[in-house]
């Protein structure tokens, strides 16, 4: 034990009412290095990322930084010991300028006041060491996620860390700023910090990780020195079992009816750009490009949440449709499970039963009544349907995990005998299993004839998923490639506006 | 995006807010000032080589209407004033300063003002004292630099409720009373002059009940009361809603004739009761005279005759008791007045 | 049906130990809080002030306000008398003229907060300030009233009267909170007024058309405060443009908390804010009963809400 580790964790055990969330968790982090942590939803891996971050409290174990045992009771406590967590939700606020988040709660002072020009200045510095350009006087409001995200980075930064924590980090990041982020991480490592990363993309973990460490159940279960990090090795850490991902060959018959057909859309957002699509009855067409090409904008239109700039002429199953509101989009059959699931998709503190039924509560009526009995045989039906893992129907759903509180949200459209789902990000924040469930699940929907436009960041889900790709930037469908065919080469490359 | 449509509505409320104002302005001097301008009408262009005299209330209530009257009268046999009537909305000090210096600005040559909170607003009176001719009426604020008081003498009203209560009760018993405010300069004084005439009576005061002038909790202090003790024996309101909403709860718990009520002002409800013997007498101010004596004075003294000032500083206008027997001639003079 | 039956009772049972141990407490200090008059005396009261509690209880479910009640009170109010008094307009429309008045100034407030985007708060802040000084205006600062309700005797007979010994307007509330209950719990648009409450975005979503349903809560709101005001008019007789029912949205926001429902929105139940309604009055009239200072009366509401809302945040914490 000539040189102690940057972080050692030793036996963190964590306990919550009915569940035991780690149990006898170790690892061990060295400076300059990459580890990953892996695992499924409920492995366990935000309570450790909590316990780090000083938000939780262990039950037993210890944590030592540099050889010497640390007690971390609060954020502040974290953030002293040179520990710094980023979490999934990012934690800037949006009314203050980039220099004042960076530097909140330890402004620099001239006399009792602010010294503006030293923050902005400073700020300046750091983050041009992240190589980035964001004005310090810029409203974090007006930046795009990923700048925030890199504001958070640049605040740790600011502070002296020694141990950077990132929660799935690139969840809402496009390709291109996932690449920047890498690098940035790369840099970090030269400079001697040690980096916790945790995610759920795989091909992320694979180019960026020195180790990976998979967590199951609460329990360690393994790991993987850099030669040995590979997409199936890593699987099989998580789930502990092999599951297949690759594309499974599709066609849809010629003679497939037009389940939707749109010709002249323009969103608010592109008035100018146009878009025509057709999809057929049992066909995904998968939607990919980057993050602001305006492809959830054509989904809130096409379910009647917005306005269209223009509108267009709109087919569902042969007869013509005019959106007015999202009322309009459910009486022709056209559904969304939104890219927001928590802020937009369920509502937490509802039971899973109320949130199924929401929109069905007209048809589940005895005289002016909801019929309690109907509405709990219904919210019953979907549960088993989709096999929504949840104690009973009155549960909450909020305490569900993110891939059953998904499958909530497609039961309530299921159980209405849906013609055209639109899914956003369906899997986004999802884990490894359960978005093979909701996978099955489309492919599901499909068989029964509906028509399913699927809007993906994750390069891999289109790819394996879609009959079709559409590829959009600004408004537009630059192309269409045949799933069986597309490659990520061509996708990216019409995505970023090339030819092929 | 989200900034602009911000903006937007921020503008389409500024603009709504202004409107209004203007409109309400406009609502204003055509309803309220015009009437207190005298019964004819001088052409504007005339009325600018007027000077002007204001009568600034401390709230807005129905007596003041009647002071308006007064002051009416008044503005008809001064033709070279006309008189501003200013109400300030809430009952607020803050309000009937900026009201007061308002006034100033514009060139007011005297005031009669009834101080919301005498105590606390000497300096504020000095400073409008030593810019114009200012008077206090109905409230004193006999510490303030004001030339003199004219209004009631609210301990002797207070006294006379006494003395009426005296002989509605000749054999005593218990009573209660109800204000709104029991801080207020003129509730004190009333009280004060309540006490001191049964003083020595079989009369017992059981309690002074308050409710922040809100009606209803004036009636349902009444009828907590009536609960509380069965042989009540007398009600005494000191503020002009205490009457009604005492005689509407007496009514209701079916008392009348048990319990003896002697209230102030001349609320309609008030004096209908009276008529019908519910209540035995009411205690009447005589606004009338104070809007009517205060505009004159004020002509007065800024004509530069300070001779109808007395000496101790104060025109006490008597008030009288209201009772089955003047009731009726009251009533009459009352509606030629609101007229 | 059981489990579900002890869920509601549990979330509201706070609040009713509580005002059975007020009743208790007092009624053992001085028995006439328990004798029949005092019980109409308050009964009454706490028929008019449940009413628009309700009202203002379904605003806040779904995460709204609305302040400018007080003041519809003074503005509905003159209304109804000069209707009454001056105009003559047949008594049964005149309150229908009340009633249509609210449910536009609902609607005006519904629209301009879901339509323009403005926040209720704000809109009803406005309205506060508006229908006061309306009402002012109208009535000239004079004291309306409606003296010996000569020519609808029967109006005021109906509005202050008893039968069977209960006050007429605790009658009405029982009528109101019998329907609002169904409405609220057993309704798909009760569950849409939680729903909304609880996450507007996602019932947008979930295809429910949220703005309607926002602008129904704030006309039911009105139309509830418009009943509420007749019988406010007739038991004090008189409307004074100044006072009549000032900061008696004030009185119903602490209803409804009391009750259980969260200024957040997406809480809240009928239960609740009767029982939120009744402790207020029973309070007030204890203050009166107990010979407890009026100048203390506020001041034991301020500590009874806070310990009210204190012990229900206390028993949540201990549930979670």
């Amino acid at each position: 034990m000539s040189n102690p580790s940057l972080l050692s964790i030793n036996g963190v055990t964590k306990r919550f009412p009915g569940v035991l969330a780690l149990e006898g968790v170790s690892l061990r982090l060295e400076a300059g290095e990459v580890l990953s942590i892996i695992g499924e939803n409920g492995a366990g891996k935000s309570t450790l990322m909590k316990i780090l971050g000083g938000v939780y409290i262990a039950d037993a174990g210890t944590v030592a930084i540099e050889g010497k045992e640390v007690s971390i009771k609060t954020p502040a406590d974290a953030l002293t010991q040179g520990v710094r967590v980023i979490y999934q939700e990012l934690s800037v606020l949006e009314n203050l300028t980039v220099a004042a988040n960076v530097f909140l709660g330890r402004e620099p002072k001239k006399g009792p006041f602010l010294n503006e020009g030293k923050m902005v200045e400073d700020t300046r510095a750091i983050l041009a060491r992240l190589g980035s350009s964001i004005d310090p006087t810029t409203l974090v409001g007006r930046l795009s996620l990923a700048e925030r995200q890199l504001v958070e980075i640049a605040r740790a930064l600011s502070m002296n860390v020694k141990i950077l924590v990132l929660d799935e980090p690139t969840s809402s990041l496009t390709v291109e700023e996932t690449e920047q982020l890498l690098n940035l991480i790369r840099d970090l490592r030269k400079d001697g910090v040690g980096i916790l990363y945790i995610s759920h993309r795989l091909d992320e973990v694979k180019e960026i990780s020195d180790r990976v460490v998979g967590l199951r159940d609460g329990r360690n279960a393994g790991g993987l020195s850099k030669e040995e990090i590979s997409h199936e090795g890593m699987v099989r850490l998580m789930v502990g079992r092999d599951i297949k991902r690759e594309r499974v060959a599709h066609t849809i018959p010629a003679d497939a009816p037009t389940m939707l057909s749109v010709a002249g859309a323009a969103t608010l957002r592109f008035p100018e750009s146009v878009v025509d699509l057709e999809i057929k009855a049992g066909e995904i067409v998968g939607v990919a490009g980057l993050v602001g090409s305006g492809r959830s904008e054509l989904a809130r239109a096409l379910f009647g949440i917005d306005r269209f700039a223009k509108e267009p002429s709109l087919k569902v199953d042969g007869k013509e449709v005019r959106l007015r509101s999202s009322q309009d989009a459910i009486q022709a059959g056209i559904y969304l499970v939104p890219e927001d699931r928590r802020g937009a998709g369920i509502t937490v503190a509802f039971s899973v039963k109320q949130n199924v039924s929401m929109p069905s509560l007209k048809d589940l009526k005895k005289g002016f009544s909801v019929d309690g009995e109907k509405e709990a045989a219904y919210a019953q039906e979907a549960v088993e349907k989709l096999g929504v893992k949840t104690a009973t129907i009155e549960t909450k759903v909020g305490t569900l995990s993110g891939g059953n509180q998904q499958k909530v949200v497609i039961g309530r459209w299921l159980m209405k005998g849906p013609k055209v789902l639109i899914f956003d990000e369906p899997t986004r924040g999802i884990d490894v299993g359960a978005k093979a469930e909701i996978y099955s699940q489309m492919r599901k929907l499909t068989d029964e004839g509906i028509a399913i436009l699927m809007i993906s960041s994750d390069m891999e889900e289109v790819l394996a998923m879609s009959d079709r790709v559409a590829v959009m930037r600004e408004g537009q469908i630059m192309g269409i490639l045949e799933g069986n065919s597309a490659t990520e080469e061509q996708v990216m490359t019409l995505a970023v506006g090339g030819q092929l | 995006m989200k900034l602009n449509s911000a903006l937007t509505v921020r503008g389409m409320l500024l603009g709504i807010v202004v409107a209004s104002l203007f409109g309400l302005a406009g609502c204003n001097s055509g309803g309220g000032e015009n009437a207190a301008q005298g019964t004819e009408a001088p052409a504007p262009n005339r009325s600018t080589t007027k000077q002007t005299i204001a009568f600034v209330t401390n709230n807005a209530s129905d007596f003041w209407t009647i002071a308006r009257k007064g002051t009416e009268k008044a503005a008809g046999e001064l033709p070279n004033f006309q008189v501003e009537f200013k109400m300030p909305q809430d009952g607020n000090a803050a309000t009937q300063k900026q009201i007061l210096e308002d006034l100033v600005a514009n060139g007011t040559m005297g005031i009669a003002v009834s101080p919301v909170d005498p105590a606390n607003q000497v300096e504020d009176l000095n400073k409008i004292a030593d810019k114009t001719s200012l008077i206090c009426q109905d409230s004193d604020a006999p510490d303030s630099n004001r030339l003199c008081y004219l209004g009631t003498d609210n301990v002797a009203a207070g006294r006379m409720a006494g003395e009426e209560l005296k002989k509605a009760l000749p054999k005593g018993g218990k009573i209660m009373v109800f204000v709104g405010k029991a801080d207020a300069q003129n509730a004190k004084e009333r009280f004060e002059g309540l006490k001191e005439a049964i003083k020595g009576s079989k009369i017992e005061i059981l309690d002074l009940r308050t409710d922040d002038t809100d009606p209803a909790r004036a009636k349902q202090n009444v009828a907590d009361a009536l609960v509380n003790t069965p042989d009540l024996a007398g009600c005494v309101g000191l503020w002009s809603y205490n009457g009604p909403a005492i005689v509407n709860a007496v009514k209701e718990a079916k008392k009348e004739g048990k319990v003896q009520i002697v209230a102030f002002d001349e609320e309609e409800d008030t004096l209908a009761a009276v008529k019908d013997g519910i209540v035995f007498s009411t205690i009447v101010q005589q606004p009338f005279e104070f809007g009517y004596q205060a505009t004159k004075l004020l002509a007065k003294i800024i004509e530069g005759d300070k001779s109808a000032i007395p000496a101790d500083k104060k025109i006490i206008v008597p008030t009288q008791a209201i009772n089955k027997e003047n009731v009726e001639e009251f009533s009459k003079k009352l509606a030629e007045l609101k007229k | 049906m059981t489990a579900k039956l002890k869920s509601l009772v549990g979330k509201e049972l706070g609040i009713a130990i509580l005002l059975i141990l007020l009743v208790a407490i007092s009624a053992t200090i001085n028995p006439n809080f328990i004798s029949p008059n005092n019980l109409q005396n308050t009964g009454n009261l706490i028929g008019i002030y449940g009413i628009f509690s309700i009202g203002l209880g379904l605003v806040i479910i779904t995460g709204g306000i609305d302040l400018s009640v007080g003041s519809l009170f003074a503005l509905l109010g003159v209304m109804f008398s000069i209707w009454l008094t001056k105009s003559g307009l047949p008594p049964a429309l005149a309150f229908f003229g009340v009633m249509f008045l609210a449910a536009g100034i609902g609607l005006a407030h519904g629209t301009l907060i879901t339509k323009v985007k403005m926040q209720p708060f704000i809109v009803t802040l406005c309205g506060l300030l508006l229908y006061r000084g309306l009402a002012r205006y109208i009535a000239n600062d004079n004291t309306l009233g409606f003296g010996k309700a000569e020519g609808f005797e029967w109006l005021k007979q109906l509005s202050t009267g008893a039968f069977l010994g209960v006050p007429n307007p605790l009658w009405v509330l029982f009528v109101v909170a019998t329907i609002m209950f169904f409405v609220l719990h057993r309704t798909s648009f009760g569950r849409y007024l939680f729903a909304v409450g609880a996450n507007e975005e996602a019932a947008r979503y979930a295809g429910i058309p949220s703005a309607r349903i926002i602008t129904i809560a704030y006309v039911l709101c009105s139309l509830l405060a418009g009943l509420a005001s007749v019988l406010l008019g007739f038991y004090t007789n008189s409307i004074s443009p100044s006072a009549h029912g000032n900061f008696y949205e004030l009185y119903a926001i602490a209803a409804a908390v009391l009750g259980g429902c969260s200024l957040r929105g997406g809480e809240g139940s009928i239960i609740g804010i009767l029982l939120g309604t009744a402790l207020l009055q029973a309070l007030r009239n204890m203050v009166n009963l107990l010979k407890i200072p009026s100048s203390l009366e506020f001041a034991v509401m301020g500590v009874v809400i806070l310990l009210g809302v204190l012990a229900d945040s206390l028993v949540r914490k201990k549930k979670a």
